[in-house]
Parts: structure tokens; C-alpha cells; sequence
């Protein structure tokens, strides 16, 4: 029996294209959740998928669908895409747009590809999503954020190399989309020109205090409640927030940020140590004012 | 800067290579001076130290939490459109 919130992708298209046919028995996909331990994004348990439900709106265009008795598939593709035509031109254009130009797609492919999609990607989805909102700072751009980039990841799907860096990759359309969307308006190049590749190599002249403080410094430091730690992120610029996030929260390695960023890989580690810098000073001055951090004037 | 004190690697190169060690990324000759230099220069350590627990308090503040359900609907609901059309328009190219 078709459950209402049973129905799968896969399903729907399956239905188009066998329209005239008896329907075929619901297949769903119970995608194989892969826990990564060293990930902090492990306590995520599985949820719908593509394969298992449809949003309400699309509900709609699914039993509008199936209540048609229509004579071919070719009918049902018209509806489906008049459908669609809304909400193909609202996007911010970047390389990975031209994909769209390509949309002739093997039903075998396209069935596999969902199958890999939904297995490999839609678990990245809680990861993917905690990047684009220390990214935004702001949950309802995250939201559209992700959405435009698991778009686009869909769609370019074919394209990635099976056995490579998924997440990587899917992060690099991420940071992409968001420089496409959020930085379109602002002026300026990306990259600030002061950024220079020897930048890190300041930290020789920076540090090296005595021990005293440090030690105080540290304990100060671990005492900060999450919310002020994340609060305190927030407030660092741009790139050098996404730098250490891709860094410090999710372990990629400098060529992997470069990457994700499009940025030689002395940008990245000048963007790491003007980060951790910046969000050092602010940590010490919160931890200073609200009394975590006792100054002594000696 | 310098502890002031004769190292193998001085104190300098140390810390200019300080974030590349705590990133594992080092050059692998360089794994070996920097731990023994460590060893040896409580001021470099301290700092190493304090850097190091900057970036576990990072990971630990900014752990990825699940997203909200709305979100998974809404990506799900998105790709299964996107499905649609990229298979349907194969139909009437």
C-alpha cells in the first residue's frame, strides 16, 4: 500500500514512468548511517530521507499526480515541470550552475545516483548545516543556504568522484554558494589584500610569555561556558572563522581547507592564526571582565 | 624571543612553526625537534599549551549539533524535486 509519507523519490519518478502501468511496490531507502567516531556530528541518528517522505507542498503535486489518469508519461513530466519553472532562475549563479544546462540524465544513473546521494550526503546534512550557520550566524540563512547547496550538490552529483572527499566537496559548494549569496552586495575583494602568505610567521614575535599567566590563562579558558565560545566565534571575520571551523571543528587538513576556500594554502594558515588570534583576545577579555581571568598588576 | 636558554631548534622557530604542529601538520623532521624542544622550554610548552586548549574548547563550543527537523524536510522535499525534474525533463529534451 502507498503510505502517505511513505512515498520515495525514486517512487514518484517511478510512477511517471510507468504511468500506465501497475504500480510498482514501494521501495523504500534505509540509508546505511556511517558513524564516524572521530566526528563530533556522531551523535546524530538517522532521520527521513529523499526516500521517505515529501514535504507537504510536494504531497500535493505527488497525489495530484497519482489521482490523474493519464495516458503517458509525457503528461506527467508537463505538470511536474510547469511545477518547477518557479523556482529555477532565483539562484545566485557560480560555476557549478552550468550543471543545469545538462539535464538529460539516464533513469538507471539517476536512480543510482539518488541511491548514492541519499546514502552518502543526506547524512552530512547535520554537519553541513552547523557549517552554513557559524557561517551566516543566522539559522533562517543557513537554512536557505544548505538547501541551495544540497541543490546544487544534487545536480552535480554525477560529477563527483566516488571514493573522494564527499564532505570536503560538499563543503567547498557550500563555502562557494555562500560567497555567491551573502558577499554578492558587498564590496571588496574576498581575499584582503594585507593577507600575506608570511602573516603566520608573526606568531614568533607574538608569544613566548612567561609561564604565570598562562597557566591562569588556561584554566580561565576552560571554564568558559559553550554559549560564550560561540557567541565570541561569531564575532570573528569571515574567512578566518571559516578557516579555523573547517579547521578545529571539522578536522580538515590545510590542502583540504585550501580547497574548500580556493586559497593557497599559506592564506589558510594566515587566515588560522589571525582567527585563533582574534578569538583568543576576545575569549581573554570576556574571561577578564566577567571575573574568569584575574589581571595581576605584577 | 628566547627563553635565553641553548635549544636545538631555538625558541623562535618553535613558535613560528607552533600552529603547523598542533595541526599536525608539521614536516616530519620537525615532529621530533619540536617535542624535544617542548620537553625542554616550559615557556614554549605553556604556549602550545594554551593554544592547544583553544582549539579543543573550539571543537568542543561548535560541535555540530542535529538540525532541526524542518531543515531535513525542507533539503529532502528539495532534492526530491530536483530528482524529478532532472529525470523528467530527460522525457522531452
Amino acid at each position: 500500500m502507498w503510505g502517505r509519507n511513505t512515498l520515495a523519490a525514486r517512487d514518484v519518478a517511478l510512477i511517471m514512468h510507468t504511468a500506465t502501468k501497475p504500480r510498482p511496490k514501494a521501495v523504500l531507502c534505509r540509508p546505511v548511517i556511517s558513524v564516524d567516531p572521530d566526528s563530533c556530528a556522531s551523535n546524530t541518528q538517522p532521520r527521513s530521507q529523499v526516500g521517505d517522505l515529501l514535504t507537504e507542498q510536494h504531497q500535493d503535486l505527488v497525489n495530484f499526480t497519482m489521482n490523474l489518469t493519464l495516458d503517458s508519461v509525457s503528461e506527467v513530466a508537463l505538470i511536474v515541470m510547469g511545477s518547477n519553472q518557479m523556482d529555477a532562475s532565483d539562484t545566485a549563479p557560480d560555476e557549478l550552475d552550468d550543471v543545469r544546462a545538462v539535464p538529460s540524465v539516464d533513469p538507471g544513473n539517476a536512480q543510482e545516483l539518488l541511491e548514492r546521494f541519499e546514502r552518502d550526503a543526506i547524512p552530512m546534512l547535520d554537519q553541513i548545516y552547523a557549517g552554513a550557520l557559524r557561517m551566516t550566524r543566522n539559522p533562517a540563512d543557513a537554512q536557505d543556504l544548505v538547501q541551495e547547496t544540497y541543490a546544487k550538490a544534487y545536480r552535480a552529483f554525477s560529477q563527483f568522484q566516488e571514493g573522494t572527499n564527499l564532505k570536503a566537496w560538499l563543503y567547498r559548494i557550500l563555502t562557494n554558494t555562500y560567497i555567491n549569496i551573502y558577499r554578492k552586495a558587498q564590496r571588496g575583494p574576498a581575499i584582503d589584500p594585507t593577507e600575506q602568505i608570511e602573516d603566520w610567521q608573526m606568531a614568533r614575535a607574538e608569544r613566548h610569555t612567561s609561564g604565570g599567566l598562562v597557566s591562569a590563562e588556561m584554566q580561565a579558558l576552560e571554564n568558559l561556558p559553550n554559549p560564550v565560545i560561540s557567541d565570541a566565534f561569531s564575532k570573528v571575520p569571515d574567512d578566518f572563522r571559516t578557516a579555523v571551523y573547517l579547521a578545529d571543528v571539522e578536522g580538515f587538513s590545510y590542502k583540504e581547507i585550501a580547497e574548500i576556500m580556493e586559497v593557497p594554502v599559506g592564506t589558510v594558515m594566515s587566515r588560522l592564526h589571525r582567527g585563533r588570534k582574534a578569538l583568543r583576545e576576545l575569549l581573554e577579555e570576556y574571561a577578564i571582565e566577567n571575573g574568569y581571568l584575574k589581571v595581576s598588576s605584577s | 624571543m628566547s627563553c635565553g636558554n641553548h635549544h636545538e631548534m631555538p625558541c623562535t622557530d618553535v613558535m613560528a612553526i607552533m600552529y603547523l604542529y598542533l595541526d599536525h601538520e608539521e614536516m616530519p623532521f620537525e615532529r621530533e625537534l619540536v617535542a624535544s624542544h617542548l620537553v625542554e622550554c616550559a615557556p614554549c610548552q605553556n604556549q602550545f599549551t594554551v593554544e592547544n586548549v583553544l582549539k579543543t574548547l573550539i571543537a568542543r563550543a561548535l560541535c555540530a549539533q542535529q538540525a532541526p527537523q524542518q531543515v531535513h524536510t525542507r533539503i529532502i522535499a528539495s532534492i526530491a524535486e530536483i530528482h524529478l525534474e532532472i529525470t523528467t525533463v530527460r522525457e522531452h529534451p
